[in-house]
């Protein structure tokens, strides 16, 4: 599992068989975004460098640890994602466009202009949709077709600002945090329209205070769709095999969360608790915290890759 | 048809007008004299302008307005701390309210923190003051064991 340390230069690597750190990279100021494609043969890093004008696209080879590309890209580039086959890097940058990087010829091959404050991205699993996600005044999700020379094809409207998606592997449903909903939207994507608003159960303990979503993950083996609730420092679980998506389960963090992944056998989450630099593994099936996992500056994306 | 001497002037009076109308209501920023403000306006303009705007009056769903608000123009501490560690949470500004997450900045020196508050308050808030270096340095120096974000309610008990 790697997690980036976004106030931080580096990445952590921690091996999900022993929950130990095993690997520690220095790749740039800020490293916010990651994505590997599905034979993990590269891991993209996207370095915000908060401090200057660009940011940049990192290539990691995940057996050594070294850093074998950098590409200059758009000021202060977020959560990246890439086609299956790798391919493709579309990165969403602060310039109000997402930068389409052609990895074989590591250079930029286009701009799509969304507006707002580009900042998070899905790709279907067949590689053939990118759905991109900008902050801000747009509140919709662009899709676009990456084989058609990466044209814009749709736009799915959302109640108010968009913030992170997850996406369903059959391609057939979207869910969106936004701004001011603790909780998230369901969208149906062929039909481009939201079906469904779902709000978490509110824990007790923090009744009346305010709070926001950021972090949502499907399950790889989709029956449940998991949700960062960042202020009331809770994990929420949702049924997505029910069309009235019931919450399962609400897990307590020790601190604010802001961004989890799962392994590919649906055997543990891994949520970054921000606000304690660590991450926290929790056990999908008991749906138990096992541990906590020491990290670098205010960890936010991470991700597990499979070393073929 | 060739054109009357008095036609051009008065076409070249026009453009004059127009042209000093113009230079009045871009409003040519007094800041500038002051070279501390002149750095800071350009860290601002990297640093947090894409989500502040350059012109300071914010975005809905990213960053609220600085421009003609009290944070731009009351305590200049309170700017250095949220500088330092960033804000989170709910904020209400100009009348709407706003959930996000401002990063912290605390990589940059007293020296670039000092010129860019001092550009923010020169823009929007209290044109007559810098910001000294020793006041961001004291503020590091207070909340050096801060590791997360500050909240509305913490920075409004502080001064």
């Amino acid at each position: 599992m790697w997690q980036t340390n976004s106030y931080g230069d580096d990445v952590h690597v921690i091996d999900v068989g022993t929950q130990k750190v095993v690997g520690h990279i220095k790749v740039g100021p800020q490293p916010h975004g990651i994505a590997a494609p599905d034979d993990a043969h590269v891991v993209f890093v996207a370095i915000e460098n908060l401090k200057g004008p660009l940011g940049e696209l990192v290539w990691v080879d995940p057996k050594t640890y070294k850093i074998t590309h950098r590409l200059t890209i758009g000021p202060k580039p977020n959560q990246l994602a890439c086609t299956p086959d790798g391919r493709w890097v579309y990165v969403p940058c602060n310039d109000g466009h997402y930068w389409v990087i052609d990895t074989k010829a590591k250079k930029v091959v286009k701009k799509i202009k969304t507006g707002g404050r580009p900042h998070n991205t899905q790709c279907s699993r067949d590689g053939r949709f990118m759905y991109l996600s900008p902050m801000g005044p747009p509140k919709r999700v662009t899709i676009v077709d990456v084989k058609a020379n990466h044209k814009v094809v749709g736009e799915i409207p959302f109640a108010n600002s968009v913030r992170p998606p997850a996406l369903a592997a059959d391609n057939k449903r979207f869910f969106q945090h936004i701004d001011g909903l603790v909780g998230f939207q369901v969208a149906d994507i062929a039909s481009r329209k939201v079906i469904a608003t779902v709000k978490h159960t509110i824990p007790k303990e923090y009744k009346g205070k305010k709070s926001r979503c950021h972090g949502l993950a499907i399950r790889p083996d989709q029956k449940e769709i998991w949700s960062c609730n960042v202020e009331h420092k809770t994990l929420h679980v949702h049924d997505i095999t029910k069309e009235e998506f019931p919450e399962i389960t609400r897990i307590p963090m020790i601190g604010r969360i802001y961004w989890l992944c799962f392994t590919p056998d649906s055997r543990f989450c891994y949520a970054a608790v921000r606000s304690e630099k660590k991450v926290c593994v929790v056990d999908c099936r008991t749906k138990k915290v096992i541990t906590h996992i020491g990290v670098g500056n205010i960890p936010k994306r991470n991700l597990v890759i499979t070393l073929k | 048809m060739p054109t009357s001497p008095r036609v051009l002037r008065v076409v070249l009076l026009i453009f004059g007008a127009l042209f000093l109308l113009a230079s009045c209501t871009t409003s040519a920023p007094q800041h500038h004299k002051n070279p501390q403000a002149a750095k800071g306006e350009a860290l601002y303009q990297v640093s947090c302008g894409a989500c502040h705007q350059s012109n300071g009056q914010g975005l809905e769903g990213i960053a609220p307005p600085l421009a003609g608000t009290r944070w731009a123009s009351e305590s200049e501490e309170r700017l250095a701390r949220i500088v330092l560690h960033g804000l989170r949470g709910s904020i209400t500004v100009a009348d709407k309210e706003y959930n996000l997450e401002m990063p912290a900045l605390g990589f940059f020196n007293d020296q670039d923190i000092a010129a860019i508050l001092t550009y923010i308050r020169a823009a929007w808030g209290k044109p007559a003051e810098s910001v000294s270096e020793e006041t961001i340095g004291k503020i590091r120096t207070q909340t050096r064991e801060r590791i997360d974000s500050w909240t509305v309610e913490e920075l409004l008990s502080s001064p």
